[in-house]
């Protein structure tokens, strides 16, 4: 049933995107984020888009794989454009009895739609490309700085790294529930809201009844295997800045800068 | 000998406020060898889990000691010594996974014990061939079976290069061939790498691997034998509601049935080669 | 009269993205009223995907299961009637227990089906005294029994449904030898002495053996084989060539037939190879 969302799933390989240091990745990813509102003429919104499809080839993931996660957006996409089209002011450019493009809106939707998928875009390059493990990993190293500020970095990270592990075992086991209920003849598809949460109840009491004794048996294994918190704790992998991170970390950062330079230079488009 | 595993009149209670605190394990002697396979069976709710979780410190007696190479379990200061020397494996392959790579699953524990990165990529890669699982360690822990689950549990034991491995029901929840890539598994540590096993099982099969078994009834060690001898005694067996080996059940009833057979079997191929035998006699 | 009819199902999981991927292939068979069946293959083989259509709780991709004479997605919105006619126990079904009392939970069922108070009473001590549960129980918190008395609970909540056809997921994991032997003889009374048909998925080929008037045999997606045990075991060569084994003492016969053809190996207990040995002995 949720098996078939892409979005936010990793996908092993060994390209140049993956082997990037995943704190390189992380940064770039929000530098990334920053072009693209950055971008204010169709030039530099090209180049921008451009630059990201650039990087999608070369996770040599395939492109249908992100469109597909870009499926559960597609309709937000679609409507926003659509709302932007015709609720804005502006020189009319079409006219179609009651419909009117305007210039405005026209642009509006190009780049609020445009922004949107080069946002999922992004996003995808780093969770297609990174695995869980490393993603909070590289979090924990960046946070760890906030240490200083009595914030428990290693059990931050921890907590999410236990997390990510286990949300596949929990649809599952939600799944299996609501198989179970139904087969005694628990209504879970129709009714009003009030009485569909009420007919959830009997999903969400195993569902929780589970979660503890799964957190109890993890705590315990965890103990066995002599887990004492992030003190004195090593890591297998270390993290390295090679010079495929400086290579990605100059093309994106010079990305920035054109876009820049573009919008100096290009009166930006009125929005 | 020195004794690896050394159990002194181990009582156990757990205190719920004071109030009539039954013992869970009521007096228990056992040594366990190095390098020994070591068996214990008894009903739900005997004690057995109990008893194991001594083994590595997760409890500690109420009344009595526990010694683990010589150092007894009460002592905090070595508790991760013991916790790294005798490793547990639980039921549930589902819930003792940390990690959704197997890699870093399995470096779990070294990274815990805080030892140098480049020797714990070293002993997971060992662990991993170790039990077979070396082309998976790419892998999401998820998508493996239930029986390849198992064993990154016990890759992620071995990586803390320990001296013997407890294991709580670890074939229960298992398919019968997931129960064989696991029964192989710690029978091929015990075997090849002289790794000492204390294995809890239903199944009379797989304790037909140990040298010894182990056999508790309401916190007590009622029995401790070979198989062999164990498996001889059927009405034994009945008494503690054990399951009878199908090859038990048929040499038996046929020495009820009069046939001169002397040997015991523990498993199908020695129970067809005495039949075989037998009747290869009776020309 | 067939009680359940499959045809030609076939069931494609995720059907219509790359991870499509096909369950059950082209499955054609008659389940009777009345009749213990046992399925059997290796995980993966199809045995739950093939389960959760008899009881609706999947719509064939193509093909139809047909449940007293009617195909049971006739009437899509009359689905929860199916579930009541077959009732499903799975594997490990005391993580599905959630009332506050024992006697609510396995109440659940039979107030879903919207009988009357009384009748609600009499199914839950009628289904209390089929799985040998104590009465003194139905107060207490479900989360407060034993694995096992959990267990008991979780099918009582199927049983007290009376349903006519009842499908069990390896029911008996992790009991003990005891505990085991009990349940498949309740099971067995099921199906013998009130005239229901019983579905047995188990990995255990001596209780298939041993329970079974017919086996269905798949093995990833196809049906391969329906036939009584004696007849299914037989075929040793058929079976471990798709990752199964026969019962201990079948294959301990069929190892000894190797040298003394003399010997039957359609033999499925330890009584009856008992009594063919000893016979072969005497005969000698």
């Amino acid at each position: 049933m949720l098996n078939n969302i892409t979005l936010g799933r990793f996908f092993p390989g060994n390209s140049f995107i993956h082997k990037l240091d995943p704190r390189v990745k992380i940064l770039l990813m929000i530098v990334l984020l920053f072009t693209v509102f950055l971008s204010a003429n169709y030039l530099s919104l090209f180049v921008n888009f451009f630059a990201i499809m650039l990087f999608v080839s070369l996770t040599k993931i395939n492109l249908k794989t992100y469109l597909k996660s870009m499926k559960f957006i597609l309709f937000i996409v679609l409507f926003t454009g659509m709302l932007n089209i015709f609720y804005a002011k502006g020189t009319a450019i079409f006219k179609l009895g009651v419909f009117v493009i305007t210039d405005e809106g026209f642009n509006n939707s190009i780049f609020v739609s445009m922004r949107l998928i080069m946002l999922i875009l992004v996003s995808s390059l780093l969770t297609f490309t990174t695995s869980p493990t490393s993603l909070t990993y590289a979090i924990e190293r960046l946070i760890r700085p906030l240490a200083k500020f009595k914030i428990k970095t290693h059990e931050l990270a921890m907590m999410m790294t236990i997390a990510l592990r286990f949300i596949p075992t929990l649809l599952e086991e939600t799944d299996k529930i609501i198989d179970a209920q139904k087969s005694r003849g628990a209504n879970l598809e129709t009714g009003n809201i009030l009485n569909r949460i009420k007919s959830f109840v009997p999903v969400l009491v195993p569902l929780f009844v589970s979660s503890f004794r799964r957190a109890y048996d993890l705590a315990l294994a965890m103990e066995c295997r002599c887990y004492k918190g992030g003190e004195g704790r090593t890591c297998m992998k270390i993290l390295r800045i090679g010079s495929n991170d400086i290579w990605a970390i100059l093309i994106v950062f010079g990305l920035l800068v054109f876009v820049l330079i573009i919008n100096s230079l290009f009166p930006a488009v009125r929005l | 000998m020195k004794n690896f595993i050394d159990i002194v009149d181990l009582k156990f209670s757990y205190n719920n406020e004071g109030n009539n605190a039954k013992n869970i394990l009521n007096g228990i002697n056992l040594n366990i060898k190095k390098g020994e396979f070591l068996a214990i069976l008894g009903a739900n709710g005997s004690g057995k889990s109990t008893l194991i979780k001594h083994l590595n410190a997760m409890l500690l007696p109420t009344k009595g000691n526990v010694f683990v190479n010589g150092i007894n379990t009460k002592d905090e200061g070595k508790l991760y010594d013991i916790r790294s020397t005798v490793g547990l494996v639980l039921q549930n392959p589902d819930n003792q996974i940390v990690a959704s790579i197997v890699e870093d699953e399995v470096a779990f524990g070294p990274e815990n014990l805080g030892v140098a990165p480049k020797s714990i990529r070293e002993r997971v890669d060992m662990a991993l061939k170790l039990v077979d699982m070396y082309e998976y360690r790419k892998s999401t822990t998820y998508s493996l079976s239930g029986g390849q689950k198992q064993r990154i549990a016990i890759a992620g034991i071995i990586a803390m290069q320990p001296e013997c491995i407890l294991l709580d029901e670890p074939t229960s929840m298992l398919d019968p061939e997931g129960r064989k890539e696991v029964l192989d598994t710690i029978k091929s540590l015990n075997k090849n790498y002289g790794i000492t096993i204390v294995l809890i099982t239903h199944y009379m099969e797989e304790a037909a691997n140990a040298d010894r078994i182990a056999i508790i009834n309401e916190g007590k060690i009622v029995r401790i034998d070979a198989p062999r001898i164990i498996f001889s005694e059927v009405a034994f067996l009945d008494k503690y509601q054990l399951s009878i080996p199908t090859v038990v059940e048929l040499i038996h009833k046929l020495k009820l049935n009069g046939l001169p057979l002397n040997n015991m079997a523990l498993d199908e191929r020695e129970c067809v080669n005495i039949l075989k035998k037998y009747f290869n006699s009776l020309e | 009269m067939a009680k359940i009819e499959i045809q030609d199902l076939t069931y494609i999981y995720s059907e219509g993205t790359p991870a499509a991927k096909k369950a059950l292939s082209n499955i054609n068979l008659c389940i009777k009223k009345n009749e213990f069946i046992g399925i059997i293959g290796r995980t993966g083989s199809g045995k739950s995907t093939f389960a959760k259509h008899l009881n609706a709780l999947l719509k064939p991709t193509e093909g139809k299961v047909i449940l007293d004479g009617k195909d049971i997605w006739d009437e899509p919105k009359e689905i929860r009637n199916v579930r009541f006619k077959v009732g499903m126990v799975f594997q490990y079904p005391e993580h599905q227990l959630f009332e506050e009392t024992v006697y609510k939970d396995i109440a659940f069922g039979p107030s879903n089906m919207g009988l009357p108070k009384d009748e609600i009473e009499k199914k839950v001590y009628m289904a209390c005294e089929f799985i040998n549960l104590d009465f003194d129980l139905l107060y207490k918190s479900p989360f407060e029994l034993s694995g096992g008395e959990k267990r008991k609970v979780a099918i009582a909540g199927v049983i007290a449904m009376d349903p006519e056809v009842l499908i069990l997921d390896e029911p008996t994991a992790g009991f003990d030898p005891k505990s085991k032997e009990q349940l498949l003889y309740q099971l067995h009374c099921y199906y013998k002495n009130r005239g229901k048909t019983v579905i047995l998925i188990s990995h255990n080929m001596d209780d298939i053996a041993k329970y079974s008037d017919r086996i269905i045999v798949l093995d990833n997606g196809n049906l391969v084989m329906l036939d009584s045990p004696k007849r299914v075991f037989s075929q040793i060569d058929l079976l471990k060539s798709i990752g199964l084994e026969p019962p201990q003492i079948t294959s301990i016969m069929q190892a000894l037939k190797e040298e003394f053809p003399d010997l039957s190996d359609e033999i499925l207990s330890v009584d009856e190879a008992v009594e063919a040995l000893s016979n072969f002995v005497k005969n000698r």
